[in-house]
């Protein structure tokens, strides 16, 4: 039986090509792609089959793969993520495999450790290189940054899970400088509809104010001040 | 008539995705592949038959885009040069066109005006 793969990778090139790579490694079924994180979390809503793996790029616009990977672990637990990227820096490995991703993976791998990596994941769960790892551990004299940033409560992990796609997405955009007609014109929607997320979004995670809102969405890691 | 390509890239993946892509075309083959300018000026002056089209990543560790463009373009001026990158401002695509670029595109491009940008880039050799 073939592992089910999305990619969400926001450049169409790469997408095509890597969706022409996992097609012709035979083991893989492609089952969609994505352009950033908010077209995956819809697509995945509105689709009844679920992929394994979800290959994740991260940086993208919109909602990168880091926003994208911890709406997934806190929803999805049993979908495996694998980080996808041009960066190698020790923070950002270390940001995506906190956010729940289970591998990562630079882009100029091999492609035969990509088929193999993608393998592991599907069979052990994991699969942390050396560089991984060497993300994990704390640098000499400093406090772990692991236990002192990124951790997200229970209690928001279990809020989290009860936000739709759409939700999600609205969250996202009430942490721009966007008014919420802007807000419903981006999503294409109507100020009403935006109006009805707003006040769902308040009863759900208990605020009653869009700094609430503003504030749950970066202690959650949905939205991430650079 | 069959055209020979090279794909210079620093990431691999990228790289067999690309080789995948142009040869989904029959008139294409990828002839030479490098990780950088570097790697590729070697390749290119030790290979017999040259490639006609060079698909050409513009950021790369050792020797980047721009470099290997201006001098693949001083040495092999019929080698047609197709930049490649996901920087689309404006500065870039004005460097790598001076240095000798033929065509830009940027990584969000969709496959088909890669695969339309290539055979029209044939068509310009053949005339």
């Amino acid at each position: 039986m073939k592992i089910k793969v999305v990619l969400v990778e926001d450049h169409h090139l790469i997408r095509r090509g890597l969706t022409l790579l996992l097609e012709n490694l035979k083991d893989f079924e492609v089952l969609y792609d994505a352009v950033n994180g908010d077209d995956f979390l819809k697509k995945l809503e509105s689709s009844e089959v679920k992929p394994d793996i979800v290959l994740m790029d991260v940086n993208m616009p919109i909602m990168n793969g880091e926003q994208t990977t911890r709406v997934l672990s806190a929803k999805f637990p049993d979908m495996k993520i694998i980080a996808l990227s041009v960066n190698t820096d020790i923070d950002t490995v270390r940001a995506m495999i906190k956010a729940g991703a289970h591998a990562y993976l630079f882009k100029d791998a091999a492609p035969e450790l990509f088929q193999t990596v993608i393998n592991k994941v599907h069979s052990d769960g994991y699969y942390y290189d050396k560089h991984v790892i060497q993300s994990l551990i704390p640098e000499r004299g400093k406090p772990s940054s692991i236990t002192h940033h990124g951790e997200v409560a229970d209690r928001d992990i279990e809020l989290l899970k009860k936000l739709s796609a759409k939700e999600l997405t609205f969250l996202n955009y009430s942490c721009t400088e966007a008014t919420y007609k802007e807000i419903a014109d981006s999503m294409g929607i109507t100020v009403r509809t935006v109006d009805g997320y707003r006040e769902s979004l308040f009863a759900k995670l208990e605020v009653r104010s869009r700094i609430g809102l503003v504030i749950f969405a970066i202690k959650t890691g949905v939205f991430k001040i650079y | 008539m069959q055209f020979n390509v090279a794909l210079v890239e620093d990431h691999a993946l990228v790289r067999k995705g690309l080789r995948l892509l142009v040869e989904s075309l029959s008139e294409f083959t990828v002839l030479l592949e490098a990780e950088n300018g570097e790697e590729f000026i070697t390749m290119l002056d030790d290979s017999t038959v040259k490639p006609d089209i060079i698909l050409m990543d513009v950021s790369m560790p050792v020797m980047d885009g721009l470099e290997t463009t201006k001098i693949v373009s001083l040495k092999y001026p019929n080698i047609k040069i197709i930049a490649l990158s996901v920087h689309d401002d404006m500065k870039t695509v004005e460097a790598m066109i001076d240095a000798g670029a033929h065509n830009y595109l940027y990584k969000n491009s969709s496959p088909d005006l890669v695969l339309s940008v290539l055979r029209a880039v044939t068509r310009t050799q053949i005339n």
